[in-house]
């Protein structure tokens, strides 16, 4: 009896301790960045072009009338934050500790930057939000969002699996994503936007020249699409819609091979693997739908 | 150390040569084979989905974030990566000709009209493919097809090399889409058999592997 009792008293006297210790160490693990975030601010002269590359990483980019670039945020207390000129560029590097390396730590950014400044940003994570900057665009995120409300001359986004929102008038248009969804309000000039599982939503939009391709997202357009052309919407097993005003010519030329083709303009429905032609006035740009299996749906707005 | 005799040998030496047999028996067969493979190895993923719409919530895959630190581009992938769509864009491969043979429903109101013709892809990155001088049947498209499918595997080596370096969320969302984009494949591939001379099958078979191009050019330039 008395042995016994010895065995289990240091027993007891470890377990306490190791729950008191795995709690702790639980807790230092679960929200280090709020504990050992400290915030930042530097500015630099500003150059005609800015690249941001950053892990885990929120950036805010906002236009304003300056000739500085000023960065405010907050870093975990172990990141390094670099903001340097080179040539004719600004380059912004956040990098992270080794002690944040694998761990879920974040950092934010905000960066304020002259109105028509080029931006190239990369992150991993993070989301990047840009507005009122009337340069080119270059943004990719792995798996944050992208949301432009602004742009220049051209503009390139690109995720894998984060969505990516668009409000901007850039005369050439680029977006690209794996699985994240994609909506574009507003889009003028020539627009491509290619997604694999991701949805493709586009509205307001006038187009010279229209490629909106989804593996298996559907594709959804409402909008103008001009004399230029040719305009091409294709999906392998996602729905095409596209809603067109009265009034302006296209020549429509529509296929699924599986599905079916509804021209609510003529009030017709097609079935099986006819290509149905139709015109809405005269003398208007090609637009071509196709889709293996999904449905293809052309309605007045 | 100059040979004449050598140079002269080489220069006569044929452009081109034309293979013993028909290759693409076999490079089918393996393309299969790897299908049947991925999709095994992924369970609920229907082998042959039926051609009819698969759910988009069973063909969607979206895992969210946050992926943890990892550093930018593996460099000599990337490289590799772009002198391979450089490559396979910059080349002419055939697609459908044209739509003849597709059948006209014009409406009383509404006029017949031309096809649009296939004339090229805005500024992808992967290039662009002129299917205005396409071939039009299946096996006029056995050439541009093994085209897509050695730039394609040359892509997903990089991509199969570079697995352990990628955090397994990315690794999985992008086979769950390599996954669809071959589905699609063979989906196409299958209804080709059936109907060769099919210009829209073709275009969407051309469709198809420019998606899996963009989706491997995609993978292979992805942060560590």
């Amino acid at each position: 009896m008395f042995k016994h009792t010895s065995i289990v008293s240091p027993l007891r006297t470890i377990c306490v301790v190791g729950t008191l210790v795995g709690t702790l160490a639980g807790a230092l693990l679960a929200c280090p960045t709020r504990a050992l975030a400290r915030p930042i601010q530097q500015s630099i002269p500003a150059k005609q072009a800015l690249d941001v590359q950053a892990v885990s990483t929120d950036i805010k980019i906002v236009g304003a009338q300056t000739d500085m670039i000023t960065v405010r945020g907050e870093l975990p207390d172990d990141w390094k934050l670099e903001l340097q000129n080179r040539g004719e560029r600004t380059q912004i590097d956040v990098s992270p500790g080794k002690r944040s390396r694998r761990s879920s730590r974040t950092a934010t950014l905000t960066i304020t930057v002259p109105l028509g400044s080029s931006v190239r940003a990369k992150t991993v994570s993070g989301d990047v939000d840009i507005s009122h900057v009337s340069g080119n665009l270059e943004l990719a995120s792995v798996s944050g969002d992208i949301r432009a409300g602004s742009g220049g001359a051209e503009a390139k986004l690109k995720t894998v699996s984060g969505d990516i929102l668009v409000a901007s008038n850039s005369a050439r248009l680029h977006v690209k994503s794996v699985s994240g969804d994609i909506e574009v309000t507003g889009a003028r000039g020539v627009f491509e936007a290619k997604t694999i599982s991701g949805e493709v939503h586009v509205s307001n939009a006038t187009l010279t020249r229209a490629d909106l391709t989804s593996t298996s997202g559907d594709v959804w357009f409402e909008g103008a699409l001009t004399l230029a052309g040719p305009h091409q919407f294709k999906s392998h097993s996602g729905d095409l819609e596209l809603v067109l005003q009265r009034g302006k010519p296209v020549d429509i030329s529509a296929s699924s091979r599986s599905g079916s083709v509804e021209d609510r303009f003529h009030k017709r429905h097609y079935k099986g693997r006819d290509t149905p032609r139709f015109s809405l006035g005269s003398g208007g740009p090609s637009v071509e739908l196709r889709t293996f299996s999904g449905d293809v749906t052309i309605r007045p707005h | 150390m100059k040979d004449p005799k050598l140079d002269q040998d080489i220069a006569n030496l044929p452009r081109e040569i034309e293979p013993q047999r028909d290759l693409w028996p076999e490079i089918e067969a393996r393309l299969e084979a790897r299908l049947e493979a991925r999709l095994e190895a992924r369970p609920g993923t229907p082998a042959d989905m039926p051609p009819h719409r698969t759910p988009l919530s069973d063909m969607r895959c979206r895992p969210r974030r946050r992926l943890g630190g990892r550093t930018w581009l593996g460099g000599s992938a990337l490289a590799m990566a772009a002198s391979v769509l450089l490559y396979v864009g910059t080349q002419q491969l055939p697609g459908p000709a044209d739509h003849a043979h597709a059948v006209d429903h014009a409406t009383e109101d509404s006029r017949t009209s031309e096809a649009p013709k296939h004339t090229e892809h805005i500024g992808s990155p992967t290039g662009s493919i002129d299917l205005s001088t396409a071939g039009t049947t299946v096996s006029g498209s056995r050439g541009w097809q093994a085209e897509y499918e050695t730039a394609a595997g040359l892509l997903e080596a990089i991509f199969d090399d570079r697995r352990l370096a990628l955090a397994p969320t990315v690794v999985a969302l992008m086979d769950d889409n390599l996954t669809l984009v071959d589905t699609a494949i063979s989906q196409t591939r299958h209804a080709l058999a059936s109907s060769p001379q099919d210009a829209q099958l073709l275009a969407l078979m051309h469709d198809a592997y420019q998606g899996k191009l963009d989706l491997l050019d995609q993978a292979t330039s992805l942060p560590e």
